[in-house]
């Protein structure tokens, strides 16, 4: 259990470095998009472990939830773009409110493993 | 166990991701900086607009002497012929009036300047109503304009605001502090208008009662000194001289503009003579 935490730490840094050190730009059109994508994906990693601690790891419920929270959260910023009301904000907080909980239950539950 | 090895494969896929999106969001901010802020320093930018004024003046200069050489020409081709001196003689006239050659002559000076009430902020007015309130004590582009204005009603054949000559093209007009003649930036206060024509004309055109200047002498006496001088020198307008657009009309167009222009003063008369006219100068208000 121990060694498996540091795989998704290694797995951010190289990721990471891969992109920051390649030439690879993006437009500044999609800058909002990005952002909220990263959210969705540390929302995901956050649930997956999660579950994983949980013992209710599912394969296709990680992948989908990731892909599916990241589409809608751009369409709804397309949307909201368009249409001048920031609703990018409502995933923002989903989000963001959902990253907070998962990390306070994955504390608890490493907690409990640790002192079981 | 093969159950944990799947779920952190792909946590770890993912992770991987992230981080790709974390330094692609990263380098796309930097972008956006970057696309904000202009390459070049500020210090660099202020080097090149000193430069660019330097050049400026001597390409001013420059014209100044070209101007002088060709009247030079004009002068010598027109002693070869009476004809051709009575041509050089118009164009010289021509160009006085165009305020393209350099003039002397008697006349006024007439002096705006800020008011030294305008420091002295009472303590319990806010910023703003100060601000409102103070107007009246700074010298504005429709003061300076209003004298121009006034100078050219009481005859002046040649002005000079902050030693630049005012022409046919000259906009006058205040930019933050300074006040911008034919484009040049000059001192806000004080406001030199120079004036060549007959001194005790322009002289009381400008002291006239319920005239430009009487709002000043209201607020503050001090913002206005008018002197009477015996001779002084204007200097040439420097300005661009070539027409782009206007074109000498042709014989029937230039004498329909001149009956038109004939008529005008006709819908003057009836303008008077109407009991409803609304009285539109300064003075009556």
């Amino acid at each position: 259990m121990k060694s498996q935490i540091w795989y998704p730490l290694a797995g951010v840094t190289v990721g990471f470095s891969l992109v920051y050190f390649s030439k690879y730009t993006l437009s500044p059109t999609f800058a909002p998009y990005l952002s909220i994508a990263v959210l969705a994906a540390l929302d995901a990693i956050c649930g997956g472990i999660r579950a994983a601690l949980e013992g209710k790891f599912t394969d296709g419920i990680f992948i989908t939830g990731f892909i599916i929270n990241t589409v809608l959260a751009a369409l709804l910023a397309w949307i909201g773009d368009k249409i001048g009301v920031d609703i990018v904000l409502a995933a923002v907080v989903m989000l963001g409110g959902r990253i907070f909980l998962n990390l306070s239950l994955i504390r608890r539950l490493l907690l409990a493993k640790a002192s079981s | 166990m093969e159950h944990a090895r799947s779920w952190t494969i792909q946590i770890t896929l993912l992770s991987a991701i992230m981080g790709g999106l974390v330094a692609l969001s990263l380098k796309t901010q930097d972008r956006i900086l970057k696309d904000q802020l202009p390459d070049v320093r500020q210090g660099r930018l202020a080097r090149a607009f000193v430069e660019l004024r330097e050049d400026a003046t001597s390409l001013r200069r420059q014209v100044l002497d070209l101007q002088k050489r060709l009247r030079e020409y004009q002068l010598q081709t027109g002693s070869d012929s009476e004809k051709s001196k009575l041509l050089a003689q118009d164009l010289l006239v021509a160009n006085m009036l165009a305020g393209t050659v350099s003039v002397s002559g008697p006349g006024v000076a007439v002096t705006l300047r800020d008011s030294k009430l305008a420091e002295k902020k009472p303590e319990d007015i806010s910023e703003a109503d100060w601000r409102a309130l103070s107007e009246e004590y700074y010298i504005h582009d429709r003061d300076i304009r209003d004298v121009v204005n006034e100078l050219r009603a009481s005859g002046a054949e040649a002005i000079s605001v902050n030693d630049q000559r005012v022409s046919g093209l000259t906009p006058i007009r205040c930019v933050g502090p300074v006040v911008m003649v034919n484009d040049v930036r000059t001192a806000g206060s004080p406001v030199i208008v120079r004036a060549i024509g007959d001194p005790d004309a322009l002289l009381s055109g400008m002291m006239m009662t319920k005239g430009v200047l009487d709002a000043f002498r209201d607020v503050d006496p001090t913002m206005v000194s008018i002197d009477k001088v015996k001779t002084q020198t204007l200097p040439a307008y420097t300005g661009t001289t070539s027409l782009r657009y206007a074109k000498v009309a042709n014989e029937v167009k230039a004498n329909e503009a001149q009956i038109k222009s004939e008529n005008a003063e006709k819908l003057g008369d009836k303008a008077v003579q109407d009991p409803k006219s609304v009285i539109r100068d300064r003075g009556q208000k």
